[in-house]
């Protein structure tokens, strides 16, 4: 069973005058553990969708159901909880909490699911280290460059074991090297953790990284390809 | 609910400007000392008009006849029996005392001048022990219980052109239509804190007092002094009891001067009123501070609730800072605050000549008292945590409602 499915979803702006369509009639499945970016050009609707799977917005028609739970059906406070355990963000640009440290940020999340404080840190130090970041545990965002923010944010979306992953163009701030770098921790994380990855992107470097490739042109499908391993 | 972590996210917040954090701190500091200033100087005032008027005038409590309050005539003296003494004796302990007294109005003359005065039939050792009134002595002696003699107000001396040792001749009613009237040497005159009381008191030894006005030991009423308000509450329900099914009754300074009572709460509110004022010049920087807080942070309030963080517990977040740094503000506007209000308390601050005489002719003395009675610091914190509960709605209702989506994208 696919763990994310979305069905006939439509996102419709100014639908009583001049309609826009964001999202246009889009059904998809994700399988546990696939490595999944959606592209497609400016205005297309990928971050609409991401913010449909992760619950940020409401679709004007159709489902997304997460393990066969439609997420509409959820009241407020239960949505915000269903995020807390089962997505990890990452935003294009960071969004790490500038008064937490690294280890403290990546912490964040495992903090407020109430997780043990001793297997919380162990939690945090390892993705970390994972990411490269262990000498900088103690620093504030502003004290790290644009690459190891986006690192920490990813060891923030990680630590937590969430059901999959959901990126905004992650490396669209990033410079050619830190880029690749993410984009190698990240398919490392995705083999050795079996995290689910869905990235919005126009980065040709993470397209060519991806399993699968879905393509948005106008709110609606256009492609969607699987790569042979 | 992590409160470790809400804490912390709090009060890092609050210092992440630490210009602005320290400015509004600064800001609620100065101002609950100058509240604390008004409000001990109200309420020294007050303690002061309280404390002369209970000491020269009514006592806490007084034992008169039920017909004496609204008639205070020496028609309605009464004597305690030996039972309702000892009994009373022991209800005062080591908490209070009674003082008798005889008090009426009579004609005084000196050689050419004759001018209406209040005889107050005195125990001199209690009653010194009430009012401290030797320490008013401007000259002479102070009284024993057997003189035959009086003790004046100065301002009475100078109307009736006396001084001490001269001949001073009474007249009035006594009990049960007695004529009244006696001369006596002047033993020493006083010069009494409260002007009114001045101008007309002759003091008598209380023997001699009773058989001026033919009394027979009589007294027109009892003053109770206690230590304090409390204890004369609790002194006055005893004494209640002991005197139910008498002539006698037994009241409280508050029912024996409503004008006063009503004066001091006017008072009171005005100067509520003035701060009042200085709390919403408080409230509207703290708000400021708040409102930038919160508005700066609507893009992280996004993330964090699209991380997973529930509204109320950001709302909460949101709130523990507008505590946060009202509690610092009073905090150490209280701690700053204390020894100033000290220092006055200890050396109250004279008034200037013109405003002097205007005070003692109200019975005041010339002198701006402070207090330090808790209250004056408990209500800076009441005010402080109203004001800040008000303040603080508007982050809390912003946490709760804010479009997530449309902050997110900021």
């Amino acid at each position: 069973m696919p763990i994310i499915q979305t069905k006939q979803l439509f996102k419709i702006y100014n639908e009583d005058t001049i309609p826009v369509y964001a999202l246009r009639d889009l059904s998809l499945d994700f399988e546990e553990g696939e490595f999944t970016t959606i592209v497609g050009p400016s205005g297309s609707g990928k971050t609409t969708l991401l913010n449909m799977i992760g619950g940020l917005d409401t679709p004007t028609r159709g489902e997304v159901l997460i393990d066969g739970t439609n997420i509409a059906s959820l009241r407020k406070g239960d949505l915000i909880d269903f995020r807390l355990r089962n997505i990890g963000f990452v935003f294009q640009s960071y969004n790490l909490i500038p008064v937490l440290t690294a280890l403290e940020n990546v912490s964040l999340i495992m903090e407020l699911q109430n997780q043990d404080p001793k297997s919380t840190r162990e939690r945090a130090l390892q993705v970390l280290d994972e990411v490269g970041l262990s000498d900088k545990l103690h620093s504030k965002p502003s004290e790290l460059s644009g690459g190891q923010q986006q690192r920490v944010a990813v060891a923030r979306a990680l630590a937590s074991r969430p059901k999959f992953v959901l990126a905004d163009e992650p490396t669209a701030n990033l410079d050619s090297k830190s880029a690749m770098n993410l984009l190698d921790i990240m398919a490392k994380l995705n083999v050795e953790e079996s995290m689910t990855f869905i990235f919005s992107t126009h980065d040709q470097r993470v397209i060519e990284r991806a399993r699968r490739v879905v393509t948005l042109v106008d709110g609606a499908l256009h492609e969607d390809l699987v790569k042979s391993k | 609910m992590n409160w470790i972590l809400i804490f912390k996210l709090a009060w890092r917040n609050l210092w992440r400007n630490k210009r602005r954090t320290l400015i509004t701190t600064g800001s609620i500091l100065f101002a609950v000392i100058l509240a604390l200033l008004m409000d001990s100087m109200n309420i020294g005032s007050h303690e002061q008009i309280i404390s002369n008027s209970l000491r020269f005038g009514t006592g806490y409590l007084q034992i008169q006849d039920t017909a004496y309050f609204e008639t205070p005539s020496l028609d309605f003296a009464f004597d305690l029996d030996e039972r309702q003494e000892e009994a009373l004796n022991q209800f005062l302990g080591h908490h209070a005392y009674a003082v008798p007294r005889v008090e009426s109005f009579v004609l005084a003359a000196g050689e050419s001048e004759t001018r209406g005065a209040l005889v107050i039939g005195i125990l001199p050792e209690l009653e010194n022990r009430m009012n401290g009134f030797q320490n008013f002595m401007k000259e002479g002696e102070i009284l024993n219980n057997d003189d035959q003699m009086v003790m004046i107000g100065s301002g009475l001396a100078q109307r009736l052109s006396l001084s001490l040792h001269d001949t001073l001749v009474v007249i009035g009613q006594g009990y049960q239509g007695m004529q009244a009237a006696g001369k006596y040497p002047i033993k020493g005159i006083i010069s009494h804190p409260m002007e009114f009381l001045d101008n007309q008191l002759i003091y008598l030894p209380f023997e001699e007092a009773s058989w001026l006005f033919v009394m027979d030991g009589k007294a027109s009423h009892w003053l109770i002094m206690a230590d304090t308000d409390k204890n004369a509450l609790r002194v006055q329900r005893e004494i209640e009891r002991l005197l139910e099914g008498t002539e006698l009754q037994v009241l409280h300074w508050k029912d024996l001067q409503p004008d006063l009572v009503k004066a001091l709460a006017f008072d009171a509110v005005s100067g509520r009123i003035m701060q009042f004022i200085l709390y919403v010049v408080i409230a509207f920087g703290i708000f400021g501070t708040v409102l930038t807080m919160t508005l700066e942070r609507q893009k992280e309030f996004a993330i964090l609730v699209s991380l997973g963080m529930k509204r109320h517990i950001l709302a909460l977040q949101c709130f523990i800072e507008t505590i946060l740094i009202s509690i610092l503000g009073v905090g150490a506007g209280i701690m700053l605050g204390f020894p100033v209000l000290f220092y006055f308390n200890r050396n109250p601050i004279p008034l200037g000549e013109g405003l002097s005489d205007l005070v003692k002719e109200y019975g005041m003395e010339p002198f701006l008292p402070f207090s330090l009675a808790p209250t004056v610091f408990i209500f800076q914190g009441i005010a402080m945590l109203i004001l800040t509960l008000i303040i603080t709605t508007y982050p809390v209702w912003r946490s709760l409602t804010f479009p997530v989506l449309e902050n997110l994208k900021r």
